[in-house]
């Protein structure tokens, strides 16, 4: 029973991830190939208020969120300056220097990291394996819920336009500096958030938690999937976070198979499996709403 | 008896490093009016569109809009006030459809706000009056098709729609036929000539003086940055300063189309 | 003190420059960020250890990790970079390029195993010694080969036919296209040279450091983004001078400071600042900004 709560919960953490980079590469369109960090700076926030200064889960929680999201706020104003590759490799150095700063500053542990983390509480009880599934996956279902909402609002509208061409959406009055900035701030909150669980679960945390290894792995769960697709961003992460379990058999091949996956999708499903515009997507909608062709089925 | 002008040009200067685009150009456009800006090629007329838009910020003279300065505010500003134009090449957002295209034009009130955005309040609405205006241009049957299948010709209505979304009191179209075909081109017209009787002020860049003679009451000529000639078609198409701005470019005088 | 560490920090940045300009020509042809280029640098020092055990000449271990390496570069190209490209989007090639690079590290891993292998080579060069300076027989070859292929390459952008054709190319494929350029040799070619180059710098960094193992492109690959970015995508002499820069500044902190943070994160942490500054990296090259 434990083991299965342990994979949900971690299986949890990857999808919360997932969802939260796709908001900036999916909907938003800004390559992010660092959100680790993000994920790295929640954990962090978290983990120091809980073994510091006794701060509970909760508020701490609260915090991570917060920091995650600020600091996704300078990254957003810095992605007006650049554009793509560069911004793309901007944030590649980001994973790396905040990576390098948990790690050399004493502070964060330094190389030997942070351990003693206190699980959650409410009252006196304390949250065991199977609460910590629940938690990680009643997060997951509102950020989904929340994730749909946006996208149906006149945010996402914005984010849309922004992503396939961000001069037309200036000129149409689109605000696109506010617009990118929001995309951040909400996509680095929801990591920050995916930090905190992840530090109240391990109970102990270092750097190399958050390289850029964990980066690629999350966008490859949102590129793979599909950008912008809720399900497709699904779908990639709970198979990319399941896989190192469930290709237990392969494990020396693991990270073949997973290369060879991402160069195979790219080549052949270049938006994603369930992404706009695939070949598998379409056929599914066919499949599954006999309705007439013109339907826009985002 | 309105006699004020709503659009008000006062001594704008553009210059770019050390190329002056624009001179000292001042004008004033009636409401009600159809504008035509005319000019050699590279005279600088889609430069002076860019001031007005808020694209640029002038380096000298202001732009009064309805009485109000808007020169220096960004384009967002300035479009939500009531000036919309047309792009020359024409940038729509090619993986969003013809409905939404314009749904997002007309919205802009709404992607403002604090917290609208968030919201889908208003999404009926919008979408309704998107629709109109692709009624109003001839675009309801593309309705759903994305942007980036249109041909030429139904990529300019759709600018058209997207402007006419945001109820603006003053149009810039940019060189609005360019490419266009005969009878296309003719329909355009019609079509500009019904928006007026809408009460809609049109200022348009043109680069066939015969387009812009057959449209407009109100020529401004433009050469080299400057101001050169401005009134009535007929007069200011026998300009001698206008006819010698011309001789030796490849346009041609002349009501021609 | 300070010459030793000037010609360490030349030394190392002009290795870096080989694998520099090889991410920097595939970009600035087809301006994808190829991840995958680390992993030539990889399998030149495999190669060049494989040839050189078998063989005992540095000029056969050279060739034969340059071969390996263009018929990889010419592959990748032909069989995933050009057909993906016709997609716009830039995050899907950059996405490919890593899932190949993961592909080739860990092949290396399954075929030559996860040890470190050594590659004892013996250049034809003595240790120099000048003064306070020291000059092993190792610096020395890097430094000479580099600045034949340097020299080589410069050659080619600017005397040869096939070198303004690149140009032509990488500054606007569709109007080379009209001239009756044929861009997709052109993209080919810089593919080749680019991955040649990744494979030498390979060779020469293993028997540096007397040290081939798997991962052993992974700080390349991500140090080269910060170094490629600096010097301006696309821009060959950038990407030297970026090198340089980096080069000089690790030997400098290292021999005078000592290591407090790893490197890469300073060459990024510099590459950071200077884009909040000067957004289009210190030389630009065209067709960054859109």
């Amino acid at each position: 029973m434990n083991y299965w709560a342990v994979l949900a919960t971690t299986v949890g953490i990857w999808v919360l991830l997932a969802l939260s980079l796709n908001i900036i590469t999916g909907e938003a369109g800004q390559p992010n190939i660092g959100h680790a960090a993000f994920f790295g700076i929640g954990a962090y926030t978290s983990a120091v208020l809980n073994t510091r200064y006794g701060v509970d889960f909760w508020p701490a929680l609260i915090i991570a969120v917060l920091v995650g999201a600020l600091v996704g706020a300078l990254l957003g104003l810095i992605s007006m300056r650049l554009r793509n590759d560069f911004l793309a490799i901007t944030t590649i150095g980001l994973n790396f220097v905040t990576v390098a700063v948990f790690q050399t500053v004493p502070y964060f542990g330094g190389a030997m990291g942070i351990g003693g983390i206190r699980p959650p509480r409410i009252g006196g009880f304390t949250f065991g394996p199977l609460e910590l599934a629940l938690l990680s996956w009643v997060a997951v279902l509102l950020v989904v819920l929340l994730n749909y909402h946006l996208q149906r609002a006149w945010f996402g509208y914005a984010l849309r336009a922004i992503r396939d061409d961000e001069a037309a959406a200036a000129a149409m009055g689109i605000d696109v500096r506010r617009y990118k900035v929001l995309a951040f701030v909400i996509g680095t909150g929801i990591a920050g958030l995916a930090g905190s669980i992840y530090a109240h679960f391990m109970t102990f945390i270092s750097a190399s938690d958050f390289g850029f290894n964990i980066s690629v792995t999350i966008l490859a769960m949102v590129v793979l999937g599909g950008r912008g697709s809720i399900p497709g961003v699904l779908l990639g992460g709970i198979v990319l976070g399941m896989a190192p379990e469930v290709f237990r058999f392969i494990s020396d091949y693991r990270l073949l198979v997973f290369g060879a996956i991402l160069v195979l999708v790219m080549r052949f499903f270049p938006s994603g499996l369930l992404g706009q515009g695939s070949r598998l997507r379409e056929w599914l909608v066919g499949v599954f709403r006999r309705e007439g062709a013109g339907v826009h089925v985002r | 008896m309105l006699d004020e002008a709503i659009l008000h040009l006062d001594n704008i200067t553009m210059k770019f490093g050390g190329l002056t685009a624009l001179e000292n150009v001042s004008f004033r456009v009636k409401p009600g009016q159809i504008c035509g800006l005319i000019g050699p090629n590279g005279a600088g007329k889609t430069t002076l569109f860019n001031v007005i838009c808020g694209v640029y910020r002038p380096t000298g003279g202001t732009v009064r809009f309805k009485g109000e300065t808007v020169s220096g505010l960004p384009v967002h500003r300035i479009a939500r006030r009531g000036i919309a134009r047309t792009f020359q090449v024409v940038k729509p957002i090619p993986r969003l459809t013809v409905l939404e295209n314009v749904l997002i034009a007309g919205a802009s009130d709404l992607l403002a706000g604090t917290w609208l955005p968030f919201t889908t309040r208003g999404q009926r609405e919008v979408r309704d009056r998107a629709m109109a205006a692709l009624v109003r241009v001839g675009l309801a049957g593309e309705a759903h098709l994305p942007a980036g299948q249109l041909n030429l010709g139904y990529l300019r209505r759709l600018e058209l729609a997207r402007a006419l979304i945001m109820n603006p009191s003053l149009l810039l179209l940019d060189e609005p036929v360019a490419g266009l075909g005969y009878d296309a081109v003719e329909d355009f017209l019609a079509l500009v000539k019904e928006l007026r009787r809408d009460g809609l002020t049109v200022l348009l860049v043109e680069h066939n003086t015969g387009v812009a003679e057959a449209l407009c009451d109100y020529m401004l000529v433009l050469d080299h940055g400057r101001l050169i000639a401005d009134g009535e078609p007929g007069r200011v198409l026998t300009d001698p300063a206008v006819v010698e701005a011309y001789l030796g470019k490849d346009d041609s005088l002349g009501p021609s189309a | 003190m300070f010459l030793q560490q000037a010609v360490n920090g030349i030394t190392i940045g002009s290795l870096y420059s080989l694998v520099a300009l090889g991410l920097t020509m595939v970009y600035g042809i087809m301006r994808v960020l190829d991840i995958a280029n680390a992993g030539a640098y990889t399998l030149g020092a495999y190669l060049g250890v494989w040839a050189y055990t078998r063989t005992h000449s540095i000029i056969v271990a050279l060739l034969v990790g340059a071969g390996g390496a263009a018929v990889t570069g010419y592959w990748f190209q032909r069989v995933i970079y050009t057909p993906i490209k016709k997609v716009a989007d830039p995050i899907v090639p950059l996405v490919a390029s890593i899932g190949l690079f993961i592909v080739m590290e860990d092949l290396f891993r399954l075929i030559f195993g996860p040890y470190t292998i050594t590659f004892p080579a013996h250049l034809p060069f003595n240790r120099l010694t000048l003064g306070s300076v020291v000059i092993t027989g190792t610096q020395a070859a890097i430094l000479i080969i580099s600045a034949l292929l340097f020299l080589l390459l410069w050659l080619l952008l600017n005397r040869t036919k096939i070198g303004l054709a690149w140009q032509a190319t990488a500054q606007d494929t569709e109007t080379a296209m009209a001239m009756g350029i044929n861009t997709r040799s052109v993209v080919a070619f810089a593919f080749i040279l680019g991955y040649i180059f990744a494979a030498l710098a390979g060779i020469l960094v293993a028997i540096h450091y007397n040290a081939v193992f798997p991962t052993m492109g992974d700080i390349p690959s991500y140090k080269m983004l910060a170094i490629v970015v600096l010097g301006g995508l696309g821009n060959p002499l950038g990407a030297i001078v970026a090198s340089m820069i980096v080069g000089l500044a690790e030997a400098f902190v290292a021999g005078y400071i000592g290591t407090f943070l790893p490197t890469d994160a300073i060459a990024f942490l510099a590459l950071i600042i200077l884009l909040l500054v000067r957004p289009q990296g210190l030389f630009a090259s065209g067709g960054e900004t859109r």
